[in-house]
């Protein structure tokens, strides 16, 4: 072995499905892990967790670093790296004298009419971006989206030609090569500016990087900081970020991304707990690598954080899972993995053992063609869904270039420059992130005082005819108030809340309104949201003001129950049980180059989950689907808080004539749910009448 | 829902089936048997639970139907041979008193005495009776003397509501010249279909089936 390893956690599991990982690493004398944050909240921490778990077991001398600048709860971080059982020397934190000083400054309009009301691409803004860009040598300008970074490196070749050759463009989707080249580009100083993704904000250090740019929201001040720390990437040097709003109300964020970047506030990353498809991956792992005796991995297995409370009953489903199969699963002989010989467990089959190390991972992602050029040179990947609608001729922005369809053959898209053609966008998928529960406090303060205080900031002075129309039309709401919206339109009856806590936990209380009003009498509601509030629309009228002196809408009480009797957190789960199967093991991804197609493994993955959920109660994988829908996808934690605190606002109900600025970026959002409790013959009976009037 | 066509009667099944009444026939399109078999093959774990509830539904007809043909319009095994195709003869066994008859799709890729074996009639493109034809892949061109009925595509319509309410359901899709069935496999996808002139969409959910116009 080398005297020194540069390792991501998933390769270092591979190494423990080696017979002699115990060689590999009884002497190994200290852990580095970098970017602690990044890892941690991510089942890409746990993963580090059981590892380190496995290698403080074969040397209890060994010494564990971590490093990170942007993280909000240091001492769980510490206790998270360090396992539960701490070390025989106490821990420290080591912290940097000099504290960074970060300049956050906003690209502003000339007046707030220039910004549209809703939108996320924001280049309206262009010219003001260049002007700040021509300022400096080198630019990271980051997009929140990889479509975004497509459209603004667009436009900024159309209407600045001069920037071809010293521009380039950097993200997730384009092939190593491409962004190999633009990072050593970088690093040279030979390019002016590069429009990024996330892809960028990590690890490399781009000393020449003179100003960064961020265009939309972060929607967490962490992630702001870390991609301010791009820049003046020296000790001492002082970073330089913009901010450039992609909506009027995104001013507001401005506001608060700034104030909470001077009084230092960082989001915490809470660690994942109770993560058993990693753990059951981590089993056959070490089944593999030449067998596990349980007792001892059990012990072993609870030192670290995220197991810390397992009991015999988990570990012993645990075992039965990776030996026979789950109880519904096994009369099929495709799902026994694990062989326990003499009292240890391990995989004789090579079957087997090459089909799990070629799944092993916490990356479930969709499945992706390669994209390349018909002499042969590749530049990047995009999603099956995407090119599996193209037809010959269809012509596509990607890679900064407008390339034009030509075929599909074996999981590679080929292309061809387009000529005079006008392409159209790839969507790549992705979900949207939320607003952080720091920077939403910022906000909802921010929105009290606006109008008191107008000239305070210059970005909310700027906003002053918006915020006027607000009041106008509706009211502003004050700290302890709750406002609710609403009004008729040709789609129908609107309802709008605006609780101003970003939009995972509106889409939960979403669905728990929904739930709670739609008991009372059969009613569709079809449900949308974004950071600042929710939607409940229907065909019908409901008396809001009315309902809710009679039934209390807002409480927390039964607040899981009536979640999990949405139909919509079923659906939640069965699509979060897709990626808990995968990791562990209960589908096959497919050998390289022959793989399997997602659609085939999405309808495969539901069909598992209702039949887990209709043959057995307690099947651990499927309780961890439900539980993570409530705590990441729903914030559950967040929605109690913020529930409680609605319980002791005072309640604005508001009709208004037109949508207001608040309520509009909502109504337009096009990512709907629905909520039923009317019947489907009912409702087809009720739409084709519709159809016929 | 029962429809006329050229003089026949029609009932629109909400199993997603079309039982002709003159000829006490079912008419089902695009089965796909054996698919959900061939992927747990393949690693991919897929219950059997989907496999039966094709089986319990055919079922369901034919006892409501009393039907004594059945006519397949292809795509009746998706895929090379699996232990589903024992299934599905044993099926037929129990069910020896009624004529059965295929017409090949493009996914039936057994060899044809298999279906022969299991006392199946077997046409490879066309079967054609009293001025009706039946088959796999809809038509572009039509002999307006005729009418036709396909599978293949597996139409599905999407309605829409006040609300930005949309429910997507699979449908029958009655043209001119011809008639497209829904698929009657539990595990395939869908191809939208929009209304048009001299077009009726029927859709349908587990218990009925409502006419669209």
């Amino acid at each position: 072995m080398p005297d020194t390893l540069i390792i991501t956690p998933e390769s270092l599991h591979l190494l423990f499905t080696q017979k002699n990982s115990y060689e590999i690493f009884k002497n190994l004398h200290t852990v580095v892990v970098d970017e602690w944050h990044e890892l941690m909240g991510s089942k890409r921490g746990t993963q580090t967790e059981l590892a380190l778990a496995r290698l403080r077991n074969m040397n209890p001398e060994l010494q564990t670093w971590g490093i990170s600048a942007t993280i909000g709860n240091l001492d769980e971080a510490m206790q998270v790296l360090l396992g539960m059982r701490k070390s025989a020397e106490e821990p420290v934190i080591i912290k940097a004298k000099s504290e960074k000083k970060i300049t956050v400054e906003s690209i502003l309009p000339e007046k707030v009419e220039t910004l549209p009301w809703y939108g996320y691409m924001g280049v309206r803004l262009v010219d003001k971006v260049v002007e700040v860009v021509n300022k400096s040598n080198t630019t990271l300008l980051f997009t929140n989206t990889r479509a975004q970074s497509e459209i603004w490196y667009r436009n900024i070749i159309e209407k600045y030609p001069e920037f071809a050759g010293i521009m380039a463009l950097h993200h997730g989707s384009l092939d190593r090569e491409i962004r190999d080249w633009v990072e050593d580009a970088l690093h040279l100083g030979k390019l002016k500016l590069v429009i990024c993704t996330a892809s960028l904000d990590l690890g490399v250090d781009f000393r020449p990087v003179e100003t960064v740019i961020q265009v939309g929201s972060p929607k967490s001040i962490a992630r702001f900081v870390q991609r301010a720390g791009r820049s003046g990437h020296q000790p001492g040097a002082e970073s330089k970020i913009y901010f450039c709003p992609v909506n009027s109300l995104e001013l507001l964020e401005a506001v608060s991304l700034r104030e909470g970047v001077v009084k230092n506030v960082l989001e915490d990353r809470p660690p994942v707990v109770q993560a058993f498809d990693v753990l059951a991956q981590w089993m056959i792992t070490l089944a593999v690598g030449g067998g596990f005796e349980e007792q001892q991995l059990f012990e072993e297995i609870q030192d670290a954080y995220g197991y810390q409370f397992i009991n015999r009953q988990e570990w012993e489903w645990l075992l039965g899972y990776i030996t026979t199969g789950s109880a519904s699963l096994t009369v099929y002989d495709e799902y026994k993995k694990v062989e326990r010989i003499d009292g240890r467990y391990v995989v004789n089959s090579r079957k087997v053992a090459l089909r799990h190390v070629l799944s092993m991972g916490t990356i479930v992602s969709d499945s992706v063609l390669k994209v390349k050029f018909q002499h042969g040179k590749y530049l990047g990947a995009v999603e099956e869904s995407f090119a599996t609608r193209l037809k010959a001729g269809d012509a596509f922005y990607f890679a900064g270039m407008n390339v034009e369809f030509v075929r599909i053959h074996e999981m590679t898209v080929t292309v061809k420059k387009a000529e005079g053609k006008k392409g159209f966008l790839i969507r790549w998928a992705g979900s949207r992130m939320s607003l952080s529960s720091q920077l939403s406090s910022f906000i909802r303060e921010r929105v009290a005082n606006a109008l008191d205080n107008p000239l305070k900031e210059k970005e909310l002075a700027k906003m002053q005819p918006l915020l006027e129309l607000q009041q106008e039309r509706s009211v502003i709401p004050n700290m302890d108030e709750l406002l609710i919206e609403q009004c008729e339109t040709r789609e129908g009856h609107h309802i709008f809340i605006f609780p101003f806590e970003g939009r995972l936990v509106h889409e939960g209380m979403a669905i728990l309104m929904a739930y709670r009003l739609s008991k009372i009498k059969p009613i569709t509601f079809s449900l949308a949201m974004n950071d600042y509030g929710f939607e409940l629309l229907s065909d019908q009228y409901v008396d809001i003001e009315a309902v809710s002196k009679e039934i209390d809408l807002f409480s927390t009480k039964h607040l899981v129950d009536d979640i999990y009797q949405s139909v919509n957190a079923t659906e939640m789960a069965k699509r979060k049980f897709r990626e808990i199967a995968a990791i562990a093991g209960l589908m096959f991804q497919g050998y390289p180059g022959k793989v399997v197609k997602t659609k085939h493994l999405q309808a495969s993955s539901s069909l598992l989950f209702t039949v887990m959920t209709k043959y057995e109660n307690n099947n651990l994988l499927v309780n961890q689907a439900y539980q993570e829908v409530l705590t990441y996808q729903l914030e559950e934690v967040r929605m109690r808080k913020a529930l409680d605190r609605i319980e002791t606002q005072k309640i604005l109900f508001k009709k208004t004539i037109k949508p207001t600025p608040f309520s509009f970026p909502i109504m337009v959002d096009r990512l709907r749910e629905q909520l039923t409790s009317e019947k489907l013959d009912d409702r087809i009976q009720k739409m084709i009448k519709q159809y016929a009037d | 829902m029962q429809i006329e066509i050229r003089e026949n009667h029609f009932l629109l099944l909400s199993q997603r089936a079309i039982f002709w009444e003159e000829k006490q026939t079912l008419l089902i399109g695009d089965l796909h048997l054996g698919k959900i078999t061939h992927f747990r093959k393949e690693g991919i774990a897929v219950p059997n639970i989907a496999a039966e509830n094709n089986f319990l539904r055919l079922n369901e007809l034919v006892q409501n139907t009393g039907a004594s043909r059945i006519i397949f319009l292809g795509d009746l095994f998706h895929s090379k041979y699996n232990s589903e195709w024992e299934t599905f003869t044993a099926w037929r066994n129990q069910h020896h008193y009624i004529d059965m008859i295929i017409v090949i799709g493009n996914h039936d890729i057994l060899p044809v005495n298999m279906f022969l074996e299991a006392d199946l009639q077997v046409f490879e493109n066309d079967f054609e009776e009293d001025g009706f034809i039946f088959t796999h892949h809809p038509k572009t061109e039509f002999d307006h003397s005729k009418f036709i009925f396909a599978g293949h595509i597996h139409p599905v319509f999407t309605s829409y509501g006040k609300g930005r309410q949309s429910v997507r359901l699979p449908c029958f899709v009655i043209d001119k010249n011809q008639a497209i069935v829904p698929s009657f496999g539990v595990f395939t996808g869908g191809f939208p279909m929009d209304l048009a002139d001299n077009r009726k969409i029927y859709v349908t959910t587990e218990t009925k089936v409502f006419s669209i116009c």
